[in-house]
């Protein structure tokens, strides 16, 4: 038997075995979806049982070196901040109409891998592109966007609206 | 990576579970082919692919972003089954081979059952260090540095397992009377 011989072989048999029993795997995604809500994708600290009082005074001597090593939550719920999450990215910035597309620094990331920024105070009402650069060469689009557009040179713009204030956006 | 597969991915780091589960239905048949390949089982390879979605979930912020999803959630599939088979000392031959083919000739069917039926036998004899390179190889199509990451062996050591494993695997087959053509 030549050696192109059993390869085929072995392709053949292991896709054709996979696909007999195929039917075995196919609500697999809906049963992890089911089973995921109760996990969470990053490691998050558990305190469990211990005392209360206990965590007060650690936490006294662990804020000062957490807020250091920005190792708190990212405050992705405000809506008025920009995230990324890119656990393995040495810098992300943002660049956008904004900042007439100069590249930005985001803070980050915080425990969860997650970068952010604040939009600025002074930022006018109106539409705004943007992107996110990651390692100072990657274009990254938002995946919390609510819109996108396609710019000429191939990449994808994420789209934020800034509202009067007092209205909603 | 995939179309869309980035963000994705970036939205089940943010918590998106259903962004997880369009990235499982994209990798769920290869997972469990090389679970199946490897196991030989089908409800253990059911079992395998079920836990490597679920710890590759877990431990999605170790992935490095800018590297091949597919290469990394295959480590995760073989690494699973090698727990597995540990635990379990799972070298039992096959025993669900019951519908392989789907319409034909009967006769035509019945000789290519048996010679798969071979074939998986031949491939549940070999050992698991050979086992996994070689499904990774011919199910999952990677190649020798894809391998070696996902195993976390030296490629060298990749090849040479590979050349062993399909020495043996010929040499059971030719025991066994197969030939290359069907």
């Amino acid at each position: 038997m030549h050696e192109h011989e059993l390869e085929s072989l072995l392709k053949e048999t292991l896709t054709r075995y996979a696909e007999a029993h195929r039917d075995r795997i196919a609500d697999l995604e809906y049963e992890i979806v089911e089973e995921l809500p109760s996990r969470q994708p990053t490691p998050r600290l558990r305190w469990g049982f211990v005392g209360a009082g206990a965590i007060a005074v650690a936490a006294v001597f662990v804020i000062g070196l957490w807020a250091g090593l920005n190792l708190f939550a990212a405050p992705c719920h405000d809506p008025s901040v920009l995230c990324l999450v890119y656990p393995n990215a040495k810098s992300v910035s943002v660049a956008s109409q904004f900042t007439l597309w100069e590249p930005v620094p985001m803070n980050g990331p915080d425990r969860s891998g997650v970068w952010w920024i604040r939009l600025p105070d002074n930022i006018k009402p109106g539409r705004y592109e943007y992107s996110f650069i990651v390692d100072g060469e990657r274009w990254v689009h938002d995946p919390r966007a609510s819109e996108f557009v396609h710019t000429f040179d191939d990449k994808i713009n994420s789209v934020l609206y800034i509202a009067p204030r007092g209205e909603q956006p | 990576m995939g179309e869309g597969e980035l963000e994705l991915i970036q939205r089940a780091l943010h918590g998106d579970v259903d962004a997880w589960g369009e990235i499982v239905r994209r990798y769920k048949d290869a997972v469990f082919g090389i679970a199946l390949g490897i196991l030989g089982n089908p409800a253990d390879a059911e079992d395998a692919a079920h836990d490597a979605f679920i710890r590759a979930y877990q431990g999605l912020h170790t992935f490095h972003l800018e590297k091949r999803f597919s290469t990394w959630i295959f480590a995760i599939t073989a690494n699973v089954c090698k727990n597995k088979l540990r635990r379990e000392r799972l070298f039992a031959p096959l025993k669900h081979l019951s519908r392989l083919t789907k319409g034909g000739d009967p006769a035509k069917q019945l000789a290519q059952q048996e010679r798969t039926q071979i074939i998986r036998e031949a491939i549940d004899q070999l050992k698991p260090a050979y086992k996994m390179p070689l499904v990774l190889r011919y199910y999952a199509d990677l190649d020798y540095k894809e391998i070696a990451e996902a195993l976390g062996l030296p490629e060298g050591t990749v090849k040479t397992r590979l050349h062993r494993a399909k020495s043996e695997l010929k040499h059971i087959l030719e025991q066994k009377g197969v030939t290359g053509h069907a």
